[in-house]
């Protein structure tokens, strides 16, 4: 595995693998997406097209479940959320490979999050913008993806962040086609869950206790065998938090939301949580320059299992 | 590597194995702690390309900051750099770069281990897996010990350890429970009457630690005579101990002690005799056994004949050990396992002795538990299983894995007070799975050993995570995945990974085989999508697509290609009257061709948006001067409706969307002079349109005043 230069002529602000870890897209400052292949044989990553897809710095890019089609989504600090769909009719690296299917224009700041939902619950996709509108679009018809529709919109903030003050925005789906809909959002130091009730609107359902500073990213692991669900954060005051999620019994109820884990290995903020295909392995980057791998024990608790430094260490193992 | 269960508090017969899916949580008073971890301990890897320079960390973190996301499929993930608020300034290379990793850190398999997971799983798991649980133990310690061969070629001693001490805790459980065809029989210490374990258990102690030495054996019997050796005897003690009889007779034949007192040959020789004379079995020995004791009192007798007094001494005690004297065993050992089979083949080699062998010993040499194959072999002795297998675990988790499997369904971890007894193998096993799952070229394996779950919810979940992610690229993939699906009763993972299939098969331009599959997947609102995006393809590309032939064919003769849905037969025929219009178009037969093109222009579910690239080819029809178009006066009217539903569209999502098609027909268009990439899309659109109606109308009212 060999690190690679992405192209990008400014920062890089997201990384998003497809459905199969087969491919990347990344974003960034310099308005640009790129779409990366994995090539089986050298284990490389080649790039497959890269065109100029908003106005401003592009904050994320997530894909659509392969079940929709090739699609990709960014959002921008041009308050835009782009759908994007690859056509194979074009040649690869000739910037017009992904044509631009439909743009969602409803919010009004700058969009810091984005993800579709599980395929399971409809090709639906949520955002948050730092203006702390939360949003819910669909597209419902899911063949025809230029048309989107928002099905749920909130306020998660009672009042705009100040200007001069970090502000962080972030947002994950509950991955488990054998439980109901959920999707929480974080807007500074709160976070919200909110489900799809019967009647195909989003109430909200639960709240995570509140951190100690912004949450800058979060994570919804995907379920195995468990009888409850398990939700990462990562925030600024350096802790790593992992929360256990339980049904409420009756219809109307709340959500059971609990604390499990928390750790200050990262001595410092945390940036990102991201989960493994079938969460068990929860991975963290930090201030420290180290990604830390965290793994459920047989008594449940996680721990530290590995740590993949950047830092430069002569005497260290390379992979 | 995963965890080990908690240790226990009053023994293994306290141990409650907790369900890792459905029983009460642990820990849950500790859950507030801040878990504070000490790096120092912790398996640890530097990214490839590691960009930070050595003791920049904080200099590194004024402005930037980490990212990083795992492959949602393979161990592996990417990490990059970003900036941190208001830091963001240029960016260097890199910030620019992307740095690939694995996440498997202090448990990465190699090659050859993972070729020994697919083999043991063969063995243990797999549909050749003997039926017999002896056979089948017996079959996973040979794949063990043949990988154990293998890797001792390329590591050192050191690195072999651990599957070392897992060999040796694996076979020491094979002597114990499953020697013989006693598995599941015989229960914990073996019957009454059956004498089988004795010779696994020598097997294990021999492989576990190799005594005596070869170099003991070598300079001993180098002397010249042997017997006048120093370790001479002590030698001999331990190949006896050990259950090398005829070694222990040659040496003893060779040992020159005759030459050094002749008094001593008879009874020397009867010694050997006895040694010879040793009742192996199988079966039950009990009565050669006696037979064979009552024999060696006949040559103890005789040993005050012998006038060396060291000689003597050594036969005394060499006799006293085979007559199972525990005096004398006790003194010949120095561990209790040497003492345990000493006594399990020369007191009374019946396999329910085995116990009080062991407490025997243990009593004499204690277990020294730093050591993790003794530990977990006197776990096992003693009776306490599942401390055995979590000793092992630590080991080897896919050694344990299949050991613990093989163990419940022996049903020997009944009797534990575990509430459900397979929660412990089924641990083990999803485990096990999961790690395969992590690797390429060993999903098929974990995907097979999460079929072996009793709790066939972890099972479903997982497999309803993993079947949609892999890639199929043969028919011969796609069916087992469905199969996989119906198995367990994955029916909405069977509809993604078919929908995701068709979706798969119309990106790579396989339209037909796409639609087929859509069409069996009960996606008929897909189908129809897909039908018209073929039809709206063609259209702007002004041609019918290219490069499926399957496409092609079935359009064409639709008898040609078997097994098409009639679904799709219905929804394609847009399509395939556009494409046969296209054909005509191109090989001159333009009056035959306006027929398709009109009849497209009657299609009742025509979307309005296709209606402006339709008009568009119309325009070479609908000259008035022309003659050779002789249409009918129900075709007027169809045009002119459509003419008028395209107008009345004027400001709807459906004309923007129109409009937009035809500029990418024209932009499509290879030829630079295309006189259409003159107009704007909209004076384009809205001068053809007032065209086609002028020149229909005219058309029109000339056919009436021809008619008059």
């Amino acid at each position: 595995m060999k690190p690679f230069n992405t192209g990008h002529e400014e920062l890089v602000h997201d990384v998003a693998y497809d459905f199969y870890g087969r491919r990347i897209a990344t974003c960034s400052s310099d308005t640009t997406v790129k779409v990366f292949d994995r090539n089986d044989s050298t284990g490389e990553w080649d790039i497959s097209d890269s065109w100029k897809a908003h106005d401003a710095s592009i904050i994320k890019v997530c894909w659509a479940n392969p079940e929709f089609g090739k699609v990709l989504a960014t959002c921008s600090h041009d308050s835009t959320i782009k759908i994007w769909e690859e056509n194979i009719r074009e040649k690869q690296n000739s910037g017009k490979r992904w044509k631009r299917v439909a743009t969602i224009t409803d919010h009004k700041g700058p969009i810091y999050d984005l993800a579709f939902s599980p395929s399971h619950c409809g090709l639906k996709l949520a955002s948050i913008s730092t203006d702390g509108q939360f949003k819910i679009h669909e597209a419902l018809d899911p063949n025809a993806i230029s048309s989107w529709t928002n099905i749920f919109e909130t306020n998660t903030l009672s009042s705009a962040p100040s200007r001069q003050l970090q502000s962080s925005f972030c947002l994950s789906w509950g991955k488990s086609r054998f439980s109901k809909e959920y999707v929480v959002a974080c807007a500074l130091e709160q976070s919200y869950i909110y489900q799809r009730q019967e009647n195909g609107k989003y109430t909200q359902t639960g709240q995570l206790p509140a951190h100690g500073s912004i949450i800058r990213d979060i994570s919804w692991a995907p379920s195995i065998g468990r009888g409850y669900q398990l939700i990462a954060t990562a925030c600024k005051d350096g802790l790593v938090r992992i929360f256990k999620i339980e049904e409420p019994l009756t219809e109307s109820g709340q959500l059971q939301v609990s604390l499990i884990n928390q750790f200050d290995d990262h001595k410092g903020d945390v940036w990102r949580v991201s989960w493994n295909l079938t969460g068990t392995i929860l991975s963290s980057a930090g201030d420290d320059g180290r990604v830390r791998l965290w793994k459920s024990t047989y008594n449940k608790e996680f721990q530290c299992v590995g740590i993949v430094s950047a830092e430069q260490k002569h005497d260290a193992i390379e992979d | 590597m995963f965890s080990a269960p908690p240790a226990t508090i009053n023994g293994a017969d306290n141990y409650i194995s907790p369900d890792p899916l459905t029983a009460r949580e642990f820990g849950e008073a500790e859950m507030e702690t801040i878990l504070d971890g000490d790096d120092t301990e912790l398996p640890e890897i530097t990214l490839p390309g590691a960009p930070i320079p050595e003791g920049q960390v904080e200099e590194w973190q004024k402005s930037r900051n980490m990212g990083f996301v795992m492959d949602p499929v393979i161990a592996r993930g990417i990490a990059w750099f970003d900036a941190k608020p208001g830091q963001d300034g240029h960016a260097t290379k890199e910030d620019r770069t992307l740095y690939p990793t694995t996440t498997r850190v202090g448990d990465e398999w190699s090659d050859n281990y993972k070729g020994f997971v697919a083999e043991a799983f063969a063995t243990t798991l797999g549909p050749q897996a003997a039926e017999d649980l002896t056979q089948r133990f017996a079959d996973f310690i040979e794949s063990i010990k043949h990988y154990r061969e293998e890797i001792r070629k390329d590591v050192d001693i050191v690195e072999a350890e651990p599957l070392d001490d897992a060999y040796s805790i694996a076979l020491c459980i094979y002597a114990v429970y499953f020697h013989n065809g006693a598995a599941g029989q015989s229960g914990f210490f073996g019957s009454q009457s059956t004498y089988e374990v004795r010779q696994p258990l020598v097997e294990w102690v021999n492989v576990s630690e190799q005594q005596p030495s070869v170099e003991l054996g070598k300079e001993v019997m180098s002397q010249t005579p042997p017997v006048q050796h120093k370790d001479f005897w002590k030698y001999i003690y331990q190949l006896v101990c050990r259950g090398m009889l005829k070694q222990a007779s040659h040496c003893l034949h060779n040992s020159g002690a005759g030459e050094v007192d002749p008094s001593c040959q008879e009874t020397l020789e009867q010694t050997i005799d006895i040694l010879s004379r040793y009742p192996q079995g199988p079966g039950n020995v009990s009565f050669y056994f006696r037979q064979w004791h009552n024999s060696i009192s006949t040559v103890q007798s005789k040993l005050l004949k012998i006038n060396d007094a060291k000689i003597q001494k050594g036969l005394t005690t060499l006799l006293q050990v085979l007559a199972g004297d525990e005096d004398a065993i006790m003194g010949t050992n120095h561990t209790w396992y040497d003492a345990l089979v000493t006594q399990q083949q020369y007191v009374d080699p019946c396999d329910s002795r085995m116990k009080g062998y062991y407490d025997a010993a243990v009593a004499n040499y204690p277990v020294d538990t730093f050591t993790v194959w003794e530990a977990g072999a006197s776990h096992a002795i003693k009776g306490s299983l599942l401390l055995a297998i979590e000793t092992l675990e630590n080991c080897d988790s896919v050694i344990a894995a299949l050991v613990s499997n093989m163990c419940y369904d022996a049903g020997l971890l009944n009797g534990y007070g575990a509430a459900n007894p397979a929660a412990l193998p089924d641990y083990h096993l999803t485990n096990l799975a999961l790690q395969c799952i992590g690797y390429d070229n060993l999903i098929n394996v974990g995907i097979e050993v999460l079929q072996k779950l009793r709790d066939v919810a972890p099972a479903r979940q997982i497999l309803s995570l993993l079947l949609p992610r892999l890639p199929y690229d043969s028919a011969r993939e796609i069916d087992w995945a469905i199969k996989k699906c119906k198995q367990n009763g994955l029916v909405e993972v069977e509809a993604e990974i078919l929908q995701t299939l068709a979706q798969k098969a119309i990106h790579n331009n396989n339209n037909l085989m796409g639609l087929c599959m859509f069409a069996k997947n009960g996606n008929i609102a897909a189908l129809r999508y897909h039908c018209w995006k073929l039809f709206k393809n063609a259209l702007v590309a002004e041609s019918p697509v290219e490069g499926d032939k399957s496409l092609a064919d079935y359009v064409k003769d639709p008898a040609s290609v078997s097994d098409v849905p009639a679904e799709v037969a219905e929804c394609i025929a847009p399509y395939a009257v556009l494409t046969e219009y296209f054909n005509l178009r191109r090989s001159g037969q333009l009056v035959k061709s306006s027929e398709y093109l009109l009849a497209l222009f009657e299609f009742p579910l025509l979307p309005t948006e296709y209606l402006g690239l339709l008009i568009h080819q119309l325009i070479n029809y609908v000259s008035p001067i022309s003659q050779q178009f002789n249409f009918s006066t129900s075709q007027f009217m169809t045009l002119l409706s459509a003419f008028d539903k395209w107008d009345k569209s004027q400001g709807t999502p459906a004309f923007e969307q129109g409009e937009e098609l035809i500029k990418d027909m024209v932009d499509h268009s290879s030829d630079q002079n295309d006189w259409r990439k003159t107009f704007k899309i909209h004076e384009l659109v809205m001068s053809e349109l007032r065209l086609a109606r002028t020149s229909v109308a005219t058309m029109s009212s000339l056919k009436g005043l021809g008619g008059r």
